[in-house]
Order: structure tokens, then sequence, then C-alpha cells
């Protein structure tokens, strides 16, 4: 099957800086699919780089097949990809209505839309309970809710999710993520991008890991899990690569020292 | 002082208070939507008294003259924002203020040149007489002042609230990164409220020509005085911006009736220039708002 | 200064004093010189106004309100009480001076457009003011202004007026020039890119930019003086709104960084004005100027100064230089920090910072030393709180509790450029260099914090002033050659790779000759061969006895270099200690990789 969302050597960044290099993945209709990786690896700048916000220096990016690698974010939004940033960045002085409101914004249909937000109102209650209050007031996890429900005012048929975790405590961590489950449950498809490895391979289908800009390990996220390579690309633990450079700088740094005259 | 002389300051002070919080509005609107202190925001003012007297003068019917005057403005506001801001968006703040400086400046220059020197007037829109208001005199016009500036200020609050376009650029004032993730062009919304900016300051212009003359040098001190409205909400508070507009016209008249009509400007000059001096705080770069870096 | 630099300005120079000294050879009849005269007074202003505008970026609109009092101050003082000219124009600049310093320093602090309206207000009450008051002779103003004359000798003709006019244009270009090449003028620069990152070197930006407003105020007030002894007399309207916009548009046509801009500019705008009157255009004159200055500032924000310069780089091909490809370190060129505190003594002491934004807790009641002589890394998930308690840490936040001592000494109230004073120097995740200035300048601003100069000294160029500049330029350079930059120093700082300008940052910092230099993620947008050889720099800059603490999330470069590592999670710190013992820690491995999403499922 044709993969809903497909990135083929993917490079990306900001000015002169190289974030992306070379990334390829996919994600197919119907599944999670999480992008798991230590801070500063470029989980966020991948997922702007979808959306059009980050402008791609080679690759090709494909939604449906359809090349979206220059195509503006309105026009991206409108063909049903929603993103929920990172940090959530709601509108704070806005009320929870208005800002589902402005989710909605590229649709056209007035009677669609007031039928999206009772549906929307139906899967988080919380959310019609403090419609009329302002967006700020609301507590993280509340807001995390919000910023969810806000991008699935859009219809979109591919959801990115980035560090839906962030700022949250452990057991509205679980929540969040029970709701993402949902979300596939009723015909979503998902990228999760995430810091917490754990919470997110839970929930997965598939999972990649990205390290420095560049993928270095994909499978079942079951699979993924129990890898060691995961550890490798938080901590620098017993794998590979990472160590060989750490161990070089170790001794360089001696080295140094010596001849400073220290004594080790 | 009696009731009668201070009703008498007063009232009119808050016809020409309209205008003042209309042109306030207009930079709260501008600055919140592109970061830019609209130098011009007072020109557009200008030219829509003269456009409209001027027109008014030809034997064009009143009313087509006000609305073509209207869009006038908000077409002036159009090409601004496409012709000398949208090209120098990524340019610091100052230069892109010093920019508007320049288009207020050509407006004028095309303004004296258009219709000349001397002030133009224009006939009242219905006529001539006055009305008692808490025992003051006032000509009708200012109902129509009155009234005009209500249903703009009405127009703009609904527009903001409650359409999706309007909360869009509320939207944009706020987080505009956030914005574009819902697939909001920002860019088109600049044009939107400077087209606004535009018609609103010159409908204004039209109603108050009666009233007080239009001349071709006006803009500048209008835009002034707007200014202080606007800064008494530090730019961003729409309400604010149009109370301190009201404030100020009311304060205008007050001095000009109490002490010469020299000092008036001096005086109203000088309450913003202490404002500015003393109120430092709010706009403070403390130590609160600097972060370096990004998130954590 | 560079060579390329000083050929510029003596090129300058002898292009000045031709065409100024040819001038009234071609057009020696009384109009036209009294143009020459008129074009002169305003340069004087103009030079004046571009230290304003264009180095400090404030559009102080209302800047002919100390024209005003030259002029008025030359007018009744000469008039009135029979002063000599001169004298009456130092008093007017004194005056202007010192009103001008008190209106300034409570504005400066604001945004930028609060300057405009302010100093238009300002002028707009002067002008009421210059109206009502009898002292001023009212609308009339004030007639029979003697020709100018330096103390006694009076200028009776108008040639010998315009070359003391333009005489003292030149002094005026010869005080911004002294400015421009100080650390004030590099200040100001720094400033105008951004004002954290000035801080962080130890400026004192508001205090510059007070100065830029104070001195422009001197210079306006003299080109005032100036132009009443050419009119011979004073009145309310004489420097009104379009004077106002004539300065303006004088700098942003002759370019808004060019002290020699300034005139060229003001010659510029009175040309046209002339020429617009012989043509029998006045009204055209304002529309061609405003639209002059949004064409040039839309098109070519570096005017008419700054393509002449860029011409002549051309034509002596100055451009197209090659970048360097990175050069070996010099570990040597750099001297073991002198007086360094002993190793292994507790140097930078956080005890229980705390901060939070409304509810949320970024860092919670958090403690950690960094010893003397070594590499501390902090590190965490994203989210844990690092920045802000790097922030802390900077001054660039206040702390909610807690303190933070540096060599014993609490720091948490400081702003950041008295932190920089301290001896604290710090490197940008998002690179902060500035984009206006070479390699070499950017590195010298390091320097500011040793620097002494004042203005007065500056703009004589006094001999100390010139030899302190040849030893931060020294000082420079050896920071640039030992992080590997040697060839780049007069290129900008935007023409190298981010690699490189990584390295300029460092630099930078070193110059300040830091006793702890704060890095926030220096690994991050490098790849992996720069990356090896900035931990190398790193620990060559340690060895040094600098101290080092590191925001980072490249864990080759913490678990490689670190001597001790602070890891926080959810704004606490949850371990503390060397690499090895940290990343086993299973407190640490659960924060980075997370929970399992339902263990605490309802």
């Amino acid at each position: 099957m044709k993969p809903l969302l497909e990135l083929q050597g993917v490079s990306s960044g900001y000015g002169r800086i190289r974030v992306l290099d070379g990334v390829t993945l996919a994600v197919k209709a119907g599944e999670i699919v999480a992008l798991i990786g230590a801070n500063g690896a470029g989980k966020s700048t991948l997922l702007n780089t979808v959306m059009g916000m980050v402008a791609l220096s080679g690759g090709e990016i494909r939604f449906d097949g359809n090349s979206i690698a220059r195509t503006s974010t309105a026009a991206i939004v409108g063909s049903g990809i929603a993103q929920v940033p990172e940090r959530r960045q709601l509108f704070g002085t806005m009320t929870v209505e208005e800002n589902l409101r402005l989710g909605a914004y590229t649709r056209g249909d007035r009677a669609g839309v007031a039928a999206s937000l009772e549906e929307q109102f139906g899967q988080f209650p919380i959310l019609r309970e403090r419609r009329t209050q302002s967006a700020q007031t609301l507590s993280g996890g509340e807001q995390q809710m919000l910023a969810i429900a806000r991008a699935m005012m859009s219809r979109p048929r591919l959801m990115l999710l980035d560090e839906p975790s962030l700022g949250l405590a452990p057991l509205m961590v679980a929540r969040i993520f029970k709701q993402i489950t949902s979300l596939r449950a009723a015909g979503g498809t998902i990228l999760v991008v995430e810091q917490n490895a754990r919470a997110a391979l839970d929930i997965a289908d598939r999972g990649y890991v990205i390290e420095n800009g560049r993928i270095t390990a994909e499978g079942e996220a079951a699979a993924l899990l129990d890898n060691a390579v995961v550890q490798d690309a938080y901590l620098g633990g017993s794998g590979g690569s990472l160590r060989a450079m750490e161990q070089r700088i170790r001794a360089k740094r001696r080295e140094i020292m010596a001849a400073m005259g220290y004594i080790e | 002082m009696d009731f009668q002389t201070l009703a008498q300051l007063v009232l009119p002070g808050l016809t020409t208070g309209c205008v003042y919080a209309l042109i306030a509005l207009g930079f709260v609107l501008c600055f919140n939507v592109s970061g830019v202190v609209n130098m011009a925001q007072g020109e557009f003012v200008m030219l829509g008294g003269l456009l409209g007297a001027w027109l008014a003068i030809k034997g064009v019917p009143l009313i087509a003259a006000v609305f073509v005057a209207t869009m006038a403005g908000a077409l002036l506001g159009v090409l601004q924002e496409r012709l000398t801001l949208a090209p120098v968006r990524r340019s610091p703040a100052f230069i892109q203020i010093t920019i508007t400086l320049g288009v207020a400046v050509i407006v004028r220059g095309i303004a004296l040149i258009q219709f000349g020197k001397d002030p133009l007037a224009m006939p009242a829109f219905s006529g001539d007489d006055t009305f008692d208001l808490l025992s003051a005199v006032l000509p009708i016009q200012t109902l129509w002042v009155w009234g005009t500036t209500a249903a703009m200020l009405f127009g703009i609050y609904y527009f903001l609230q409650h359409t999706d376009i309007g909360r869009a650029v509320r939207a944009c004032s706020i987080n505009v990164v956030a914005a574009r993730l819902m697939g909001v062009n920002a860019e088109r919304l600049t044009l939107v409220v400077y087209a606004i900016a535009g018609g609103t300051g010159a409908l204004a212009g039209a109603v108050i020509t009666p009233v007080v003359l239009a001349s071709w040098d006006a803009g500048f001190v209008y835009a002034l005085k707007g200014f202080i409205g606007a800064i008494l909400g530090g730019l961003r508070s729409p309400v604010v911006a149009v109370l301190g507009g009201l404030g100020v016209g009311v304060a205008e008249s007050l001095s000009a009736g109490y002490l010469s009509s020299g000092w008036k400007d001096a005086i109203v000059y000088g309450l913003l220039l202490a404002f500015l001096m003393i109120r430092g705080g709010v706009f403070l770069y403390g130590r609160a708002s600097l972060t370096a870096g990004g998130g954590h | 200064m560079s060579g390329l630099a000083a050929r510029k300005t003596t090129l300058a120079l002898i292009a000045f004093v031709v065409l100024v000294v040819g001038y009234p050879l071609l057009f020696p009849r009384s109009y036209e010189v009294g143009i020459g005269i008129t074009a002169g007074a305003l340069a004087i202003g103009a030079v004046g106004f571009v230290l304003l505008l264009g180095y400090a970026h404030q559009l102080a609109a209302g800047q002919p309100a100390f024209c005003m009092i030259g002029g008025y101050a030359s007018g009744i003082l000469c008039v009135k009480y029979g002063w000599d000219p001169t004298a009456a124009l130092l008093v007017g600049a004194l005056l202007s001076m010192a009103i001008a310093y008190p209106i300034a320093a409570p504005m400066l602090k604001l945004r930028g457009f609060v300057l405009v309206m302010g100093s238009l207000a300002f002028q707009l009450i002067l002008v009421v003011v210059a109206f009502e008051l009898p002292i001023t002779g009212g609308a009339l103003g004030t007639y029979g202004i003697p020709r100018f004359a330096i103390f006694g000798l009076t200028l009776q003709s108008d040639v010998a007026y315009y070359f003391v006019v333009w005489a003292i244009v030149l002094v005026t270009i010869a005080i911004g020039l002294n400015i421009d090449r100080s650390r004030i003028g590099r200040a100001l620069k720094a400033i105008a890119i951004s004002e954290m990152t000035a801080g962080s070197v130890g400026m004192n930006t508001v205090k510059h930019k007070v100065q830029m407003f104070v001195v422009s105020a001197g210079m306006a007030s003299v080109s005032g003086s100036l132009f009443v002894h050419f009119l011979r007399a004073m009145d309310p309207t004489v420097f009104g709104f379009v004077f106002s916009l004539n300065l303006v548009i004088a700098v942003i046509v002759g370019g808004l960084m060019s002290i020699w801009g300034g005139a060229v500019g003001a010659a510029i705008v009175t040309g046209l004005r002339e020429g617009l009157r012989g043509l029998s255009l006045p009204m055209w004159e304002t529309v061609i100027m405003g639209a002059l200055t949004a064409v040039v500032l839309i098109a070519f924000q570096r005017g008419f100064a700054g393509w002449i310069s860029d011409t002549f780089d051309r034509l002596t091909g100055a451009r197209g230089r090659k970048l360097p490809s990175l050069a070996e370190p010099r570990p040597r060129a750099l001297a073991r920090l002198p007086g360094a505190p002993p190793a292994g003594t507790p140097l930078l002491d956080v005890s229980n910072a705390s901060r939070s934004f409304g509810n949320l807790k970024a860092v919670d009641d958090v403690s950690f030393t960094a010893e003397a002589g070594s590499i501390t890394a902090l590190i965490g998930p994203n989210g844990a709180g690092k920045t802000t308690l790097f922030n802390l840490v900077g001054g660039y936040q206040p702390l909610d509790s807690g303190m933070v001592k540096f060599q014993g000494k609490p720091i948490e109230l400081l702003l950041p450029n008295q932190i920089a004073e301290r001896g604290i120097g710090r490197t940008f995740q998002n690179l902060q260099l500035f984009d206006n200035m070479t390699v070499l300048e950017n590195v010298m601003c390091g320097r500011y914090r040793l620097q002494t100069a004042g203005i007065l000294a500056i703009s004589a160029r006094l001999p100390r002033v010139w030899r302190d500049e040849e030893e931060v330029r020294r000082v420079a350079r050896d920071c640039l050659n030992f992080v590997g930059l040697q060839g780049a120093e007069n290129l900008m700082a935007t023409e190298l790779s981010f690699g490189h300008m990584r390295l300029v940052e460092i630099a930078r910092a070193l110059a300040l000759r830091p006793t702890l230099l704060l890095m926030d993620e220096p690994a991050s947008g490098l790849n992996d061969t720069e990356t090896e050889r900035l931990a190398e720099l790193i620990a060559q800059i340690c060895a040094l006895g600098i101290t080092v603490l590191l925001v980072e999330h490249d864990m080759r470069v913490v678990m490689g270099l670190a001597d001790k590592v602070v890891v926080m999670h959810h704004g606490k710190k949850i371990a503390d200690g060397p690499p090895d013992r940290i990343r086993m820690d299973p407190a640490v491995v659960s924060a980075y990789l997370g929970t399992e999403a339902y263990e605490t499922a309802a």
C-alpha cells in the first residue's frame, strides 16, 4: 500500500544551519508512527518541514502521492495535514471555542464546522465546560487536549504531533497518549515526534530513531523498545558510533591536560 | 467654571476626540499585526476630508463624495502596505517606521499639489442647524460624527470578535507562527488591516470636515494626537486607545477654553512627553523579558 | 584600522577638500555660495543625526528642536546682549546638550517608536514656546542677527563664512569617525543588532544611546546657530517640519551608517531642493523627498555613500575574497588566565534556585557547584529547565528564590552586562554575532569591559585612545589565532560558514578574559568534524584556567568532556556526578527514555 506521507532524502535547515540530512521515512494510512530522538536531533524541524514552515534544501515530500515540497503552509493544511505544535502554541488570550474555530480556518462549510465543534466537545468534555474561558487559564493537560482538538477541527487525514508529553505530569502523559490511540481507532493517521521514547513506542505501530539529523534505526515499535540503539541515541551508552567520538574527545582532553602539566 | 461652559467645551472635544480615537485604533491595529507604527495614519484622515470636500465642491452628491473618500483611504492603506512595507518586512523596525514617514510626506505633498494650500470646506450633511444637549449648543453634524464613529467602532469590534477573518487577525497578533499552522495567510491579513485602518481614517476625516475644515497639512498633528491615545494602551489595547483618543480631544478642548489657544497644543504634547518619560516601566526591557536562545 | 578603511578615508578626505574648495570657484555668485553655506550647515546637523539615527537607531524626528535652541541662543545673545557669535554658538551648544540629557535618559530606555513621538512632541512644544514668549520675539522672531565672527573677527564675505562652515563640517566628521572607530562605535553597532548580545559582552546600551542623543543635540545646535548667522533672522518656522524632513532624508540618502554620508546627503538634498526651485516645481519638493526616503530605504539602505564604497570595493577587487579553510588552532596564542582561582575550589555556586512561570515550576530548588578549572555540563530532556537555569546564572532571568554566587559573591541580582563585567562570558545557541561588523571587530567587542576610554577622549582621539585600540586589536587577533581563524579577520561576520561563525563567537567570549565561560549548546548545528574540533577547543580553553559551564544535547561532547554532569528533569536536579556514573543512573535513563504510557493509566 502506498504510504500516506513519504519523505525521501529530505534535507533542510535554517539559513546556513543544516538540521536534517537525507531523511527517509514513510507513514501508512491508519498507523501511528513514532519519531524519537534526543533534543536537537531534528524532530521538530522535520515536522515543520512537512508543514512547509521550513524550506527544503533537498529531497522530496509526498502526501498521498502528491508532492508538497514547495507548497504553502495554508495549502498543506487545506490538503489534510494538521500539526499540534511543540508546547501547544495556543492563542492564550482567546477562548477555548475561538481556538477551536481557528483550527477550522481553512474550511468553508459553517454547518460542518459547527458539527466538528460538537464532535470535539464530545471527545473532550472538559473543553465544553471551559469553552468560554481563555486558553491560558487551562491546565497543562487541558491545553494539550485543546491543541489536539484544535488540530482535529480541520478534519485532517494526517496529524503531526510535536512532543505532546512536554511539560506534562506522568499521569497526564498517559491520558494524552491514550487519546492519541483513540484517534487511530477512529481512522486517523498519526506521526508523533517524541523525546519520551517509551511512551511513544508503547502506542506506535512503527518507529524511527533520529540522531543529528539522520535516521539511525527503524522498525516495529515493540522491537525498538528494547533496542540498545535507542538508549545509545540518548545517552551514548554501549552502542557503536556515538561512543567512538566520545572516546576520542576524552583522550584528547587527557592529552591536553598532560601537556599543561596536570596529573590525571 | 459653570456647567454650561464645561459642556460647551467637553462635547465638541468629544467630537474631535472621535477622530483621534479612530486614528488611535488604526495605530493599534496596524501595530498588532505588522509591528510597525504607521506614521501615515493621520494622512488617511486628511485625505478623506480633503478629497470628500473637493468632490462635494465639484458638485458630487455628498454620499458619493464620502464613499469615494472612504474607498480612497482604504486603497491608500493597501498601496502603502503592498508597495512600501511588504518589501521590507525583515528590516529593523526603525527603518520601517521611517518609510511610513516617507509615505506620509508623499501623501501630504500630493495633497498640496492637487488640492492647493487653502483649507477646503464641506457642507454639513444635514444642514447647518444646531441642537441643544446638556445646555451646550452643537451643530447637527456632531451627530453624524458621533454616529459614524460609533458605527465604525462597532463594525471593527464585530469584525474582530465574530468573523473568521477578524479572529484570524487577532490570532496573528498573538502568535503568528501558530496562526500559520492553522492555514492563515498572515500577509493577506496585514493587507486587510491596513485597508481597514485607511478606510476608517478617511471616513472619519470626511465626516469631521464640515466642522473643522480640511487642510493638506493637518495629517501630522492628527497622527500625533491619535498616537497619544494609542500609547496609553501600550499600543496593544484597542479599547484603551479609543478611550485615550477621546480623552485627548476633551483635554485639548478644555485647554483651549481655559488657556490661550496657542498653549493648548503645548499642554497636550507636554502631557504626552511627561507620560512617556514617567511611565517607562510599561515598556522597559526588564530582565524578565530577556531570555537567550531557544526553549529548554 | 585596516588598510582598506584607511585608504578609503584618505580618498574621501581628498575628495572632500577638492569639492569644497572647488565649489565656490565654479559657482562664485552670491546666491550659489549661499546655497553652499546652507548645505554645510545642514551637513553638520546631518552628521550628528547619522550618529543618532544610523548608529543608535533612534528616529528622533524632533531633533530640529535643538537647531531651534541653537538658533535662538545665537539670535538672542547676539542681538539683545551683544555677545560674540562664537561664544553664543558654544553656549547654545552646551545648553542644547544640557537639555538633551534629562530628556533622553528616560525615553531611551523605551522602545524605539516612543522616542519618535516624544521628540516630535518636544519640538512642537518648543515651537509653541517660541511663539508665545516675548524674549524670542514671538511670531516675528529675532532679526538683525549679525554676521558670524570668530572671537571678534567678523567674516565680512560669504565666501569666508562658507569656508568656516565647511571647516566645522570637517571637524564634525572627524568626531563622528573617531566615535565610529572606537569601543563606543562598536557598542552602537552591536546594540543595533541585538541589545541582549551587546549586554552579554558588558555593553551599557542605554548610556551610549543617551550619549549619541546628546552629541547629536550639540551638533544640531551648532548647525542651527550657523544657519541663523547666514539668514540673519530667526523665527519659529525656520526649523519646522520641512527642515526635519530634510535632515532625515539627508541622512537616508547619504547612507544611514555613514559619517561621510551625512555630508554627502546634505549636499544632495540641498542641491535637489534648489534644482526643483529652479525648475519652478517647489510644490513637488515634499513629494520627491518622501519618495526618495521610501525608495532608498526599500531598495538601497546603504545610501549614496554606501554605493560609492561598494563601487570602490568592486573596482579594487576587495570583494570576492576566498573564505579561509579552517586553519590549525594555535593553543599557545593565548596565555593562561592571570589570577585564575586554584583548581577545585568552588567558582560558581547555585543554591536552591527556583523560578516559576505562572504555575509552571521551570526551575525547582536546584543546587549545584562548578569547580574552578573544570568543565561542568548541564543536561536533561526537553522541557527540563536547563535553559532557564542557564539564563538565571547569566542574569537574563530573575530568580524567584535562591542564590547564585560567583567567586563567593552573590550575582543573582545583576544585569547581564554587569555579569559580563565580573568576568563571565557566554556564547549563544542560535549564534548572536554582529552582522554589521567584521570578524575582527566582533571579537574586539568582547574586549569592551576592559576598555575605559570615555566619549570625550574618544571624540578628540587622544593618543591613549588609539594606543588602547591597537592593544585591543592585538588581543582580538590572538583570540582568533587561538580558535584557528587566522585569515578571516577582515571578512564580514556573515561571510563565514556556520561552524566558523561559532568559532568567532567563542573568540569574542575569550576576548572578555572570562574566568567562567557559559556555553549554550555550542555543538548545535555543527557537523561531526566540527563537533570534534569544538570539543578539543573547549578542552584547550579549560587548560587556560577558564572554567566552563555548558548546556548541551550532544552526548558525545558531554560524556567526552565533562568532569561533572548535572542532570535536570521537570525542573529538578535528579543527578550530579561524573559522566560514567550518570549514564548508568536509572533515574537519568528513565528521565531520558521516558516512562511507559500505560504505567499510570487510570
